[in-house]
């Protein structure tokens, strides 16, 4: 087994005998990529043997690195969920190499010195980019507005009060307001509380039979309803998180024919999971916003086919055993989800047929990466060489155990998905590596600490 | 007709035979406590732990006796005289207890789906006696039995449940009993109190009490519960009492052999009134009888099932899975 870190160590090399995904062009094709200096060099279409030092590609498929708009990190405060570094390794073994940590750790990410913490461990990891996203509010109190302008100073991407929604319609016009002086990107939480306040799940026929208290769609609607109006109001930069009703796809294609800079995104588990599955009181199917049904999950995938939603983020939220092995009411919001993501994408819409993979691929890179205005996430001359090599016709099952988060939460445990993640470049170094070594599959994580990668 | 689970969580999953073969068997338990000397030794050598996490009366009382009549040995453990408090975990105090032996755990608990969670973790049988808002199995079993009594065959006929449908237990063992069993449910009661989508349940619903009454074989009063009241759902017990309430007028408009029941304790003067609760169609005591001989036939098939697994007999049964994607 060839190292492949040694020869990528001189900085220049080709990877032959890839099938290139190019989500902007929307096409496949055999190619290689020379990378040189943590950038991609040169795309070469057709077959090429290379010269110099090669890394043999063996006919898997090349895609840019994925950019996941929604992570919770846990660092610093809740270590033992997960930390910056244990998020990196699940990052780089999903085929991630760009993430958004969402704000809502402890202390909670809302001044520059916080945001820089974080970026810090992010370089010392050298696994994955983690751009932060910054608090709204001071606190995430919902009630002073923090200081965004220092925020972005020290390398915010975004701002939101994930976790915990901005209850005030006045505090949350300001801070759109507010984000127009630097033209920063809010994200909402949308959750209007006085209706899911007490709720478990769904709100629907299986919260009826199970005796869970319901979390109606309406209280993500009325919500998504009043950030897009306080977007057109102020002009604002609006992106939806974690949007799981049929209802808000319809109101985010209205405010788009409207012309307004809103964007929005999805998740696999609202994808490929309903309300049904949380039947056995499973809490590794608890989280918030929460499964629904069948007809939203026809319509999520309407949205990502017509472009109604714009990315597909996995709103990883890990949370311990102890935490989520009790009774379901006990139990916290959240599963895991960046090992998956990819796989369950290709699973849930490529396979059936309803997307192409170039397609799908956009909605994890070339998309996401326009919300947040990044290089990344293109597979052209001159963008960072973040890449993901991956087989998108093997099949595996997911088990929890396996998992490089320091949490096992995922909702797909024993599903069969297709689509596997076999190596990861950041900034032109393999970081993470599934291979066969003496007919065992073998996994290594190796972090680019070089100082011209300059990740994050 | 054998009865081969391991354990009573919700009648949700139970079918048709297994729910009469549960009423047939305490039928012939009903004998037992008529007898001088109220005992069998159906259970001597099982050990039963009554894990209650709820306050409750007369379900631990019943169950209690239930299991004293069948000789079990018997330990009670309620949340004020335990660790709980100091937070230890269901499952780590349950494998504290089941470290001393114990066959079967009777539990109630305030989280939905608490019972089914420890039946996955544990090799003990577990039997459901109420589990937040979601079943209270030997008491819909009971309410049935109660029922069968005075009406036979309940297929066909009509059976009004009225009160906080959303947070009650004891609805929806009924509403899944009662429909397995080919009767007709109706809902009755303010609109705040009747859970989302009803008919995926099988019943349908009548906000107008009266008209919801109307040749009725059987109304089922439920307990309206005063907290519930100031959560928002209702402006006043006295609201609530002035349009549900159940009363006199309301029992001339039932079928000539019509009951009324609750399943306890009754807030008089709320939601049934005081000369219904003690008239001629109220069957309210015979319930509390009858729920004895329903807990004595659970805990008793439960015990024989358990025999059959260690001879052998019978495998166990893995719980109802979700459908996973395919």
């Amino acid at each position: 087994m060839k190292d492949w870190s040694e020869i990528c160590k001189q900085g220049e090399f080709w990877l032959t005998k890839v099938k290139i995904v190019d989500p902007e062009a929307g096409r496949i094709f055999e190619g290689a990529v020379k990378v040189d200096g943590g950038l991609i060099a040169e795309v070469r279409e057709g077959a090429f043997a290379g010269e110099g030092k090669i890394l043999d590609g063996e006919g898997l498929h090349l895609a840019p690195g994925l950019i996941d708009l929604h992570v919770h990190l846990r660092e610093p405060g809740y270590e033992e969920k997960e930390t910056v570094q244990t998020g990196a390794m699940s990052a780089a073994r999903g085929g991630v190499t760009t993430l958004c940590s969402m704000p809502n750790t402890n202390p909670i990410c809302d001044d520059g010195s916080k945001v820089a913490f974080i970026r810090a461990r992010a370089r010392q990891a050298g696994l994955c980019r983690v751009l932060p996203v910054g608090a709204i509010t001071r606190g995430s109190d919902g009630k002073q507005l923090a200081d965004l302008g220092e925020m972005h100073d020290e390398g915010a991407i975004a701002f939101s009060d994930d976790g915990w929604p901005v209850a005030d319609a006045g505090i949350m016009r300001r801070a759109m307001e507010l984000s127009r002086a630097w033209d920063l990107l809010i994200m909402s939480h949308s959750e209007e509380a006085s209706l899911s306040r007490g709720g478990q799940m769904h709100e629907g026929s299986v919260s009826s039979r199970l005796g869970l208290e319901g979390i109606p769609r309406e209280s993500e609607e009325i919500a998504v309803e009043r950030e897009v109006r306080l977007a057109k109001m102020t002009g604002a930069k609006l992106h939806i998180c974690h949007i799981s009703s049929g209802g808000s796809v319809d109101i985010i294609r209205r405010a788009k024919a409207e012309g307004l800079r809103v964007t929005g995104e999805t998740t696999p588990h609202y994808l490929l999971l309903d309300h049904s599955h949380v039947s056995t009181y499973d809490s590794h199917k608890k989280m918030n916003p929460p499964l629904r049904e069948k007809i939203d999950q026809e319509a999520l995938v309407q949205g990502l086919i017509d472009g109604t939603l714009d990315a597909v983020a996995t709103d990883h939220a890990p949370h311990t055993e102890i935490e989520k092995n009790v009774e379901f009411a006990y139990a916290p919001f959240g599963v895991t989800g960046l090992e998956t993501s990819l796989s369950a994408v290709i699973t849930r819409l490529v396979e059936p047929g309803l997307l192409d993979l170039p397609a799908a691929v956009a909605l994890m890179s070339s998309k996401p990466a326009a919300i947040i205005g990044v290089e990344q996430g293109r597979l052209v001359a001159g963008a960072p060489a973040d890449l993901v090599l991956f087989d998108p016709t093997e099949r595996w099952t997911v088990r929890g155990k396996e998992t490089a988060s320091r949490s096992d939460n995922t909702p797909f445990e024993g599903m069969e998905l297709t689509g596997r993640v076999r190596a990861t470049f950041l900034a032109g170094r393999p970081v993470f590596r599934r291979y066969e070594e003496d007919g065992e599959s073998r996994e290594s994580f190796t972090p680019n600490l070089a100082k011209e990668a300059a990740i994050a | 007709m054998s009865f081969d689970r391991m354990h009573l969580l919700d009648l949700e999953s139970l079918s048709r035979e297994e729910i009469i073969h549960i009423l047939d068997t305490a039928e012939s338990f009903r004998e037992i406590s008529e007898r001088e000397i109220k005992k069998v030794p159906t259970l001597r050598g099982f050990t039963v732990v009554n894990l209650f996490f709820e306050d409750s009366t007369r379900t631990r009382i019943s169950f209690e006796l239930a299991e004293k009549r069948l000789s079990a040995d018997v330990v009670n453990f309620s949340k004020s005289t335990s660790s709980v408090q100091k937070g230890e975990s269901l499952l780590d105090t349950v494998e504290n207890l089941l470290a001393m032996k114990m066959d079967i755990i009777v539990m109630r608990h305030g989280a939905s789906g608490a019972p089914h969670y420890l039946a996955e973790r544990v090799p003990a049988s577990v039997v459901n006696a109420g589990d937040g808002k979601h079943e209270h199995p030997t008491q819909g079993l009971l309410d049935m039995l109660t029922m069968r009594h005075h009406l036979g065959d309940l297929s066909g006929r009509k059976v009004v449940i009225v009160g906080d449908i959303l947070h009650s237990r004891v609805a929806r063992s009924n509403i899944h009993g009662l429909t397995k069993l080919g009767a007709e449910v109706v809902l009755s009661g303010p609109p705040t109190f009747i859970p989302p989508k009803p008919e995926s349940l099988g019943v349908s619903v009548d906000y107008d009490i009266g008209r919801a009454l109307k040749g009725a074989h059987v109304v089922n009063v439920l307990r309206v519960q005063k907290e519930r009241q100031e959560g928002g759902l209702m402006p006043s017990m006295r609201a609530y009492a002035r349009d549900w309430q159940v009363g006199l007028k309301h029992l001339e408009l039932l079928a000539p052999d019509g009951i009324v029941m609750h399943p306890g304790p009754m807030n008089r003067g709320v939601e049934i009134a005081q000369e219904v609760a003690d008239g001629p169609r109220s069957v309210i005591l015979e319930q509390v009888t009858n729920g004895l001989a329903v807990r004595m036939a659970v805990l008793y098939l439960l015990s024989e099932a358990r025999k059959k697994l260690e001879r052998g007999e019978i495998e166990e049964k893995p719980l109802e899975k979700s459908e996973v994607l395919a």
